[in-house]
């Protein structure tokens, strides 16, 4: 027995001096997470509660960065309870093997807490990683997400080609990864024809509305393969955008027009090289893309030439209905005919250009001629205002011949010269007072229309703050909902459990119990006290007892060892008597024989 | 994701009840489930043809949205904020929602297979053979490896590679294989 105690203490005392190290380690490494540790602390035994508790806070927020405990512990007691019990949840659910509980960390022991904490400093990340966590950009989404994807696929067993529906492989939770490229095919698209939208504003014909009501198949009946839908949409946005993108700055009409581009707008926009931009012609000829593209018409010909051609080879289809021995004259006749034909039709083209060449110039000669009368009769009409000028002035002056009427047309004249100079002050006076009133009509006016502006404005202006607000509060709205659902669903989740008074009920229970068991523990405490007094005296007794009874026996043993000797010496007079008596016998069964 | 002015107001007319009624709405859902995730099918989409003009510009503008988003990768809470702007109908707005759900995964696999590709290895069988002698000559006997390629060409069916190599050729294919493996595996934990 005493040996292995002394051995157990020889461990834990070289257990001890390791666990100082192992301490140092931890608290070098808390400190480094941030704890606030003083300098005379060198073990965890130093610890206290509040301590440990920042101490293992500290590490979780440092491996999970959004934890939200507290780093300090409150002062009221159910919340340090709530408070130790999901430390010790965040540590299991992080893969702490042991026995965690809300009592680790506020009834802290040592040894506990030196397990708790060694395998947080573990899982603290290393400084490469902090590295790679740190950055966050768009090139580092892009990598994390690449990587995720490789690894989920790294993850997934190799199927053959034909479980996979086109070469695409789904996954429960909707998912996917291509691979393989059986099906896979080129970006052919096909133009489609959606009509515009009715608007007020909008005026199309009643016919290319009654076209666009009964005729206009919807776009997924326009299209002939069904590999060409999802291109052709994105082409029928992409036009539409660029579209509108080249004639916004000329006019905003755009919208109004139906959604195909025509042949001009797009040869512009594109090369005709491009394939699959190519067959715009399609879409202005037939819909449905039965019809073949057409093909260029050929352009008119000149009159003449029409006319002229189809004769000759008339004569030459006439010519077999004919007998054989005319044959030939014919043939010549008609060589001689053609011939004299193309002549007279050189000759003719030759005489129509000159006739043309004719008609211009004399057009041109035309349009000049009009100009020369245009600036001839200019100074006629001169002439003919200045006549008029002086036939009025003759009217009044006196006619050469007859002196008398002179005055009398010089009084006609200053009366009318006062009669108009009074009509034109009261013309004045009239015009002042018809424009004072205008005027004033036309501040007043003015006045109204800018109100009317300003109002428009300022209604403008609310009406957009207004739009915004809305806009804000539907995000707000949308927020809001989203927490609520998830508070509901946490709802739905705490209700499962019971109630909080059943808590207290069996905290209560528990205490009450936790009351029994000391008193039956100080009962029995009592009970042991009084059996260890009872055992004290008892050995007392044993030693006193004891003390007596090796006197006794010593006593008893003296006289034994007495007794003892006496009868040693009987019994070894009695041997040697008996060897006399034996050595007797024995000469006297020699003698005998 | 942009979205030209077009297929805007198309939007505007597919999300207000009073230019297009509820059935014709649902119809257009329906056909738009039908031609965007299973498109061979589309030749059963029966949609009334002889309706409104405006029908058949919210219907291309309700099938150009949903490439585009899934084009894009938009997820749906800006889908949503983008419809609103269009004041969709609430109710409709929520249907547009899981239309796109519904749809998402299968146009982007969709998408994912338009293109220009080269031919893909799907699969590969292989067999040793133990040449004791051959007529080719100065060829020392031993074991010979002949290894199928199944390739896929796209659009233009299944193709095999066929090749044979000896032990140290195939040795070394599997070593640089490896080694591309493990640099995939690189990336994937990264």
């Amino acid at each position: 027995m005493i040996p292995r105690t002394i051995c157990g203490n020889v461990d834990v005392q070289q257990n001890s001096s390791d666990m100082e190290e192992v301490d140092k380690i931890i608290i070098h490494s808390l400190r480094q997470v941030g704890c606030d540790i003083e300098d005379e602390i060198e073990s965890l035994q130093q610890f206290t509660t509040e301590l440990v508790v920042e101490a293992t806070v500290r590490c979780l927020r440092v491996i999970q960065p959004g934890l939200t405990l507290p780093v300090s512990l409150p002062s009221s007691m159910s919340a340090r309870f709530r408070i130790g019990a999901e430390i010790a949840q965040v540590c299991s659910d992080l893969g702490y093997g042991g026995d965690v509980g809300y009592q680790t960390f506020l009834y802290s022991s040592v040894t506990d807490i030196r397990k708790v904490l060694i395998f947080l400093i573990e899982k603290l990340p290393k400084e490469s990683e902090k590295v790679v966590e740190v950055p966050s950009g768009k090139a580092a989404l892009l990598q994390q997400s690449l990587s995720d994807l490789l690894r989920k696929q790294f993850n997934t067993p190799w199927i053959p080609n034909y479980c996979k529906n086109k070469g695409i492989r789904w996954f429960k939770d909707g998912s996917w990864s291509r691979e393989g490229y059986l099906h896979c095919h080129q970006f052919y698209s096909c133009p489609l024809v959606v009509p515009p939208v009715t608007t007020k504003k909008l005026e199309i014909t009643e016919k290319s509305k009654d076209y666009y009501k009964m005729h206009t198949p919807y776009i997924t009946e326009q299209i002939k393969n069904s590999n060409e839908l999802v291109p052709s949409l994105i082409q029928l946005n992409a036009n539409s955008l660029t579209l509108e993108q080249l004639h916004s700055e000329k006019d905003s009409s755009v919208l109004m027009k139906p959604w195909l581009p025509s042949l001009e707008k797009t040869s512009k926009l594109m090369s005709s090289k491009d394939e699959p931009l190519e067959p715009y012609a399609r879409s202005l000829v037939g819909l449905s893309g039965k019809k073949p593209i057409p093909r260029p018409r050929p352009p008119p010909k000149p009159k003449h030439l029409t006319e002229e051609t189809p004769s000759p080879p008339k004569s030459t289809e006439e010519v077999p209905a004919d007998k054989e021995k005319t044959h030939d004259e014919e043939e010549k006749d008609s060589e001689k005919s053609i011939e004299n034909l193309k002549q007279k039709m050189e000759d003719m083209k030759i005489s129509f250009e000159d006739l043309r060449n004719e008609v211009k110039t004399l057009k041109v000669k035309a349009s000049q001629a009009m100009e020369e009368l245009r600036e001839e009769e200019k100074p006629c009409q001169e002439v003919e205002e200045r006549l008029a000028l002086w036939r009025r002035t003759q009217e009044i002056l006196p006619r050469p011949g007859s002196d008398g009427l002179a005055g009398e047309g010089v009084e006609r004249l200053k009366s009318m010269a006062d009669g108009s100079a009074r009509r034109l002050l009261s013309l004045a006076s009239a015009w002042d007072e018809h424009r004072t009133a205008l005027l004033s009509e036309y501040r007043h006016l003015r006045e109204h229309d800018t109100n009317r502006t300003s109002e428009a404005q300022r209604q403008a202006e609310l009406l957009r703050s207004l739009r915004e607000k809305t806009r804000e509060v539907m995000e707000e709205v949308r927020e809001k909902e989203q927490i609520r659902k998830q508070l509901t669903t946490e709802r739905e989740k705490v209700n499962k459990d019971v109630g909080r008074s059943a808590y207290t009920r069996r905290i209560m229970e528990i205490i009450g119990n936790i009351r029994k068991q000391n008193e039956d523990i100080d009962k029995v405490l009592k009970d042991t006290k009084e059996v260890q007094k009872e055992i004290n005296q008892l050995t007392g007794r044993l030693d006193r007892s004891f003390t007596v009874a090796d006197e006794l026996i010593f006593r008893i043993q003296t006289e034994e060892a007495k007794s003892v000797a006496s009868n040693l010496e009987r019994i070894t007079a009695d041997l040697r008597q008996m060897r006399q008596e034996s050595a007797a016998l024995a000469a006297r069964l020699e003698r005998k024989s | 994701m942009e979205i030209s002015n077009q297929v805007s107001e198309g939007l505007k007319v597919l999300g207000s009840p009073s230019k297009i009624d509820d059935d014709l709405f649902r119809s257009y859902l329906e056909a738009a489930v039908i031609s965007l995730s299973s498109a061979e099918k589309m030749s059963e989409i029966k949609i009334n043809s002889t309706a409104e003009v405006d029908g058949k510009v919210a219907y291309a503008s309700l099938l150009v949205v949903m490439v585009e988003a899934a084009r894009h990768d938009v997820d749906s809470t800006s889908l949503a904020s983008i419809l609103e702007e269009k004041r969709f109908d609430p109710p409709r707005l929520d249907k547009v929602l899981k239309l796109y759900s519904v749809v998402k995964h299968k146009l982007q696999a969709q998408l994912s297979g338009i293109g220009s590709f080269p031919p893909h290895v799907v699969d590969a069988t292989w067999k040793l053979d133990y040449v004791i002698k051959s007529d080719n000559l100065e060829y020392k006997s031993g074991p010979q490896y002949l290894v199928n390629l199944l390739t896929e060409v796209p659009g233009g069916g299944e193709k095999k590679i066929q090749f044979a190599c000896t032990m140290e050729e195939m040795q070394d294919l599997v070593g640089k294989l490896r080694e591309a493996a493990k640099l995939m595996e690189k990336v994937a934990n990264v």
